[in-house]
């Protein structure tokens, strides 16, 4: 092991994400609504930490490593990839951010599937859903902890299973304090991946003698045959179908309404003023990380040269350890870890949710859950976090093939899990339970299988036959099978009936 | 931007005239950013350093996209209150 100097600015960032976790342990003391308070924070959240914790949650390791690693690759066409994050930020608090808040409210739901369940009362989509999450959710906080362990290794020189444990434990620690906690340091990791971007970006300049040095080696590399460089074409020189393009519209785009760990947080929050704000808060970051860090691993290419031993998932920290003075590249490395533990918190917290609302009331019934004392309740919600923590950090240490093949399509697969029975349950009076059931099964399923066996139309990503097949079989099953009870439909579409009585 | 009392019906016509806005503002950013990239792509020269179609389309779009969502905030989003006290169902 060859410890440096990158370790002082790690260590304090990760004391403060403990001390802040204890802080927010401290205030969930006084609590008179447990569940409330530590998975949504007693819906107590303002705009900007609203927009940080969306951000922060979204961006993840891969933004950081894999995502710049492959524009070293590609050039500026894999940041016409990234480019849809453009409207990320507002995309899905406008659409679904105040219905979900107003209902949320209405029903007492303190997650996702709370108000799927309060729209269709169906136990076997709660309980399928409930699974769908649990799964996905556990390989992406392992794939997290893999990639934030990498790395860590990498520029620390610390060994990679120490390092891991010593992130990945405070990771869960302050996550176990409950919601506020995630939110508070979510917020903290996002000004940090900021800070660790602008690092980044200084280094490549000043490194590369400036955009003009970056340019000019940027335009003889891989030249087609009138002497002009793939890496400044928007699709690679073909490297990139256009197709797979417009795909990434859908996948990181207009399908992330359907991300639950995102949609959660509409639940949180206080006033519509702070969903107005965290709207232009969040379009103002996102899309700045994410075209900010994948332009930055296109102009990478002016420094590194080239391809890593370890691929291009090596191109960032390979030039973070040799290009940067060690405590600058301890603040810098704070970024990717930040966006990992920040990703992981929430995952975690919501498939602990996912745990004990979601799975227990669906198998024990609500009678019996309001019936445990509050202490055991607390103590019990507590235990689950950090255990479901804990086996993360388990299959993080011992990697298996299939939690990382899980990984590489959880993010599609919630999409196509969640999507349509969130649009289509809150803004079509006509979906019922079979819709929604019919939609996630063969939204998921097909989907699932396109992965598995290689399946492609037209070289699009198999998110769009996902997202495509679970909107079919979804309006099918709403037009087959009986229409939900009016009571229920009065709640989440009131303005459909004049009568104001109920 | 409104501040008033409304009913519990009156917001979820509100909510869905700011959902039909909000997807109306990003399909507008998704056909402007994609016009870009399909009028200059074949152009090989630079703006600010960076290829004309990397400038506009995707550093434009970025900005284009934080104008778009000031506006949508601003002129067709509604302010009121979350919690359903002051309708009269109950």
């Amino acid at each position: 092991m060859n410890i440096n100097a990158t370790i002082y600015p790690v260590t304090i960032f990760l004391l403060i994400l403990l001390v802040v976790g204890i802080y927010a342990n401290r205030s969930l003391k006084k609590s008179t609504n447990f569940q409330k308070d530590y998975f949504i924070a007693g819906r107590s959240l303002g705009g900007v930490v609203l927009a940080m914790t969306l951000v922060a949650t979204y961006g993840s390791v891969s933004s950081f490593v894999s995502g710049p690693g492959i524009a070293w690759n590609l050039g500026y066409g894999w940041v016409v990839f990234a480019a849809p994050q453009i409207i990320t930020g507002f995309l899905l608090l406008g659409i679904i951010g105040k219905k979900l808040a107003v209902l949320s409210r209405k029903t007492d739901a303190l997650t996702i599937i709370d108000i799927i369940e309060a729209r269709f009362h169906n136990k076997s989509l709660s309980l399928l859903l409930s699974l769908v999450l649990l799964i996905f959710f556990t390989a992406m906080v392992v794939g997290q902890f893999i990639g934030g362990a990498q790395i860590f290794s990498a520029i620390t020189g610390f060994d990679y299973s120490l390092g891991l444990i010593v992130f990945a434990s405070v990771t869960v620690i302050y996550t176990a304090s409950g919601f506020k906690a995630v939110v508070l340091t979510d917020t903290i990791c996002a000004i940090l991946m900021i800070v660790g971007m602008f690092c980044l970006g200084y280094v490549i300049l000043d490194k590369g003698n400036g955009m003009d040095g970056i340019m000019s080696s940027l335009s003889t590399l891989n030249q087609d045959a009138e002497g002009y460089s793939n890496n400044l074409k928007p699709d690679a020189g073909g490297a990139l179908p256009w197709s797979l393009l417009f795909s990434a519209w859908i996948l990181v785009g207009f399908a992330t309404i359907g991300l639950p760990q995102s949609a959660v947080r509409c639940l949180t929050y206080k006033t519509t003023h702070d969903l107005h704000k965290a709207m232009i808060v969040a379009t103002i970051v996102c899309g700045a990380l994410m075209i900010g860090m994948t332009l930055l691993g296109v102009l990478s290419r002016g420094i590194v040269l080239q391809m890593p031993k370890g691929g291009t998932d090596a191109v960032i920290p390979e030039l973070i350890v040799n290009e940067m003075h060690p405590l600058v590249a301890g603040i810098t490395i704070i970024g990717p870890l930040a966006a990992t533990m920040s990703t992981v918190s929430s995952l975690l917290i919501a498939a602990s949710s996912a745990i004990v609302r979601d799975l227990y009331i669906q198998i024990a019934g609500a009678e019996r859950q309001a019936r445990i004392s509050a202490k055991k309740n607390k103590l019990a919600t507590i235990f689950i976090t950090s255990t479901l923590g804990v086996i993360s950090i388990i299959l993080a240490l011992y990697p298996l093939d299939i939690v990382a093949w899980v990984n590489l399509f959880a993010f599609g697969g919630l999409e196509s899990a969640f999507l349509w029975p969130l649009i289509l349950g809150l803004f079509w009076r006509r979906m019922n339970a079979g819709g929604a059931l019919l939609g996630v099964i063969f939204g998921l399923g097909i989907y699932t299988v396109c992965m598995a066996t290689g399946i492609k139309l037209l070289a699009c990503h198999n998110i769009v036959i996902g997202t495509a097949a679970g909107f079919i079989f979804s309006v099918l099953g709403a037009y087959l099978f009986p229409s939900d009870d009016e009571k229920t439909l009065r709640i989440f579409f009131p303005h459909k009936y004049n009568d104001p009585e109920m | 931007m409104k501040n008033e009392k409304v009913s519990y019906a009156e917001k979820f016509r509100l909510m869905d005239r700011e959902a039909l806005a909000t997807i109306i503002c990003a399909l507008f950013i998704t056909l402007m950013f994609w016009l870009a990239i399909w009028l200059l792509k074949d152009f090989h020269i630079t703006l600010f350093k960076m290829p004309l179609w990397f400038t506009i389309s995707c550093i434009g779009g970025y900005i284009l996209s934080v104008v778009g969502v000031i506006i949508l905030v601003r002129f067709f989003m509604y302010n009121f209150d979350l919690d359903d006290n002051n309708d009269h169902e109950h």
